[in-house]
């Protein structure tokens, strides 16, 4: 019982930072973008942008197969990279001030 | 090493992978990007009711001098916490697997998918700053569990050794 209301707590936590950002996200793009894509024209089961609207062509990323993971790369770089700057940097430092002698 | 410790270890280092794989869609395809991304939001769930002591305890003396040091800590695993339901919310708006599996279609509006984009290099960052002012808990327990399976190791080879003795001396 104790747990499921930490988690019902953590969901209306989401609820309330994601309902934020939705805000924040809808307000600033304030639906001129927005497409419904039920309501563009269809034809042979394929959608097309209103008149006058031009979209570049879709690509089926999963139609090309596996590919290099770059992005995991990426990612791992960049943790790795600000994870040693933090943590050299926080050790620079403390040892800078273990240095200090008091008066 | 205590049984919690193992548990928030092995579960942060999934999670940790699955992250990995879940921000490449071009090596996983989109079904397994976004189910992955579905689960890791269970895993911060998880991981959040394991260090709930914690945070309990920080917020309710965040501006005493008791927790001065892990208040730094306490806004990154906030702004952590943001940024994954950034990555979750803008993941579902754009969502071409999960949301229309559930029978759900939403309007396409490609500022969430920059959104998206943008919210994961920050957390990104942020996990990494999240993971170097928890480096040296990960190294302690890699280190606690390397030595015991050490000892564990070694504890029946004396037995086996005896008996080897014996085998010689028959």
């Amino acid at each position: 019982m104790k747990t499921v209301f930490k988690v019902f707590i953590i969901l209306v936590v989401a609820m309330v930072v994601g309902g934020f950002f939705y805000g924040v996200v809808t307000a600033s793009s304030s639906g001129t973008d927005e497409t419904r894509v039920a309501e563009s024209p269809q034809i042979d089961g394929q959608f097309f942008p209103p008149d006058g609207e031009f979209s570049p062509p879709i690509r089926d990323e999963g139609e090309s197969g596996i590919q290099f993971p770059i992005e995991a790369i990426k990612s791992l770089m960049i943790i790795a990279v600000v994870g040693t700057v933090y943590f050299n940097m926080t050790k620079f430092f403390n040892r800078k001030k273990a240095t200090i002698i008091p008066m | 090493m205590s049984k919690q410790n193992k548990t928030k270890l092995f579960l942060d280092l999934g999670a940790f992978i699955a992250l990995l794989i879940s921000s490449a869609p071009h090596f996983t395809g989109d079904a397994i990007h976004e189910w992955l991304g579905v689960a890791l939001s269970g895993a911060i769930v998880v991981h959040l009711l394991l260090n709930w002591n914690w945070i309990l305890q920080v917020t309710s003396s965040l501006f005493t001098k008791a927790v001065r040091g892990q208040r730094l800590n306490y806004i990154l695993n906030w702004s952590l916490f943001a940024g994954g339901i950034m990555i979750i919310l803008s993941g579902l708006m754009i969502s071409k697997t999960v949301v229309p599996f559930f029978g759900v279609t939403l309007p396409q509006n490609m500022t969430w998918k920059e959104f998206h984009e943008f919210s994961t290099n920050i957390t990104m960052i942020l996990m990494g700053l999240h993971m170097a002012l928890h480096w040296n808990w990960i190294v302690n327990m890699f280190k606690k569990m390397f030595a015991s399976h050490g000892v564990s190791n070694n504890r029946p080879s004396v037995p086996a050794l005896s008996m080897q003795r014996k085998d010689i001396q028959s």
